[in-house]
């Protein structure tokens, strides 16, 4: 066998259509497109659906079952929300990002009179919370 | 035609090598042509393929999702990459597995076709990368040319210029 080096190639005109200046944030959201359809994709095969029994239990074509695997679909919620019921993994929160908690900053101030803690408004409205009892340090 | 293939360096990355036909006589490649041939009057459709072509070089390899398959005769490969019913171009490329593509030629994709062979520019181009594909697989059975497993994405080795008449 003959072996020749393996010529590699640079287009100047890929470069330009490369660095068009919307292009980091354009190639950001193909690349979400086309990761997202590998999800799918792969968690169908890991259940043994095809794309004709994703069709089926949707409701849709297998036409367009095709077109949403593509990669060129931009998909709304609600078609994740329906997919994901069938595929069985969460697609909307895309768990490549892990959700961070959110934190609390509280105000507290404590009154002796009745030895109760009282923190700010906006935890206590999300948690229920009106005052926060406080054992007294005689009771300890 | 005297042409040799060419590993597309910006499309190419850690899940899949990219490839053209590099054409002696043009000194442009089938994908720079079919560029070239677009860019002006369907320049988001252009970037939008460039693009989605990076990323399989890039991000997520050449996943048979991601191509209408069976473009050319039965099992060599030759596909085109989805384009959807709204869109105006068809590009074809030859997939072997998820890590190695040959892009092609194309052209406009007129609306009113019902079959490639309506349109004679696309079916040049299709005919041509059928072609390639023959030939290719003559080279891989003389053992001139093969697919390089133990790079990673794989890559074609050996002779890598060929000579297409259709």
């Amino acid at each position: 066998m003959t072996k020749k080096k393996n010529k590699t190639y640079n287009s100047p005109l890929i470069d330009s259509i490369l660095e068009d200046d919307s292009n980091s944030t354009e190639y950001d959201l193909v690349k979400n497109r086309m990761l997202l359809a590998s999800r799918i994709k792969k968690q169908m095969s890991k259940l043994g659906l095809t794309n004709l029994d994703l069709a089926k239990e949707l409701g849709r074509s297998p036409s367009l079952i095709s077109k949403w695997l593509s990669g060129t679909h931009n998909f709304t919620a609600n078609t994740l929300f329906e997919i994901q019921r069938v595929i069985k993994i969460d697609l909307i929160n895309n768990c490549e990002e892990k959700l961070v908690k959110p934190r609390y900053e509280l105000n507290i101030s404590f009154s002796k009179e009745d030895e109760t803690i009282s923190v700010s408004p906006n935890y206590m409205t999300q948690n229920n919370l009106n005052k926060l009892p406080v054992k007294s340090r005689y009771e300890c | 035609m005297k042409c040799s293939l060419v590993k597309l360096d910006q499309l190419s990355g850690d899940m899949a090598t990219i490839y053209s036909l590099f054409i002696e006589e043009d000194q442009t490649t089938l994908f720079e042509n079919f560029l070239n041939e677009n860019k002006t009057k369907y320049f988001k459709e252009v970037k939008d393929i460039v693009t989605r072509l990076k990323v399989i070089g890039n991000d997520t390899g050449a996943r048979e999702q991601f191509f209408k398959l069976n473009e050319g005769n039965i099992g060599d490969g030759v596909c085109a990459l989805y384009d959807t019913d709204k869109s105006n171009l068809r590009l074809y490329c030859v997939r072997f597995g998820m890590a190695l593509v040959v892009v092609g030629g194309g052209g406009f994709k007129p609306k009113s076709i019902r079959a490639l062979q309506d349109d004679p520019k696309l079916t040049y181009e299709n005919l041509f990368l059928r072609e390639f594909v023959k030939e290719l697989m003559i080279k891989m059975k003389d053992k001139d040319i093969r697919i390089n497993y133990s790079m990673d994405p794989e890559e074609f080795d050996g002779d890598l210029e060929f000579n297409i008449n259709i």
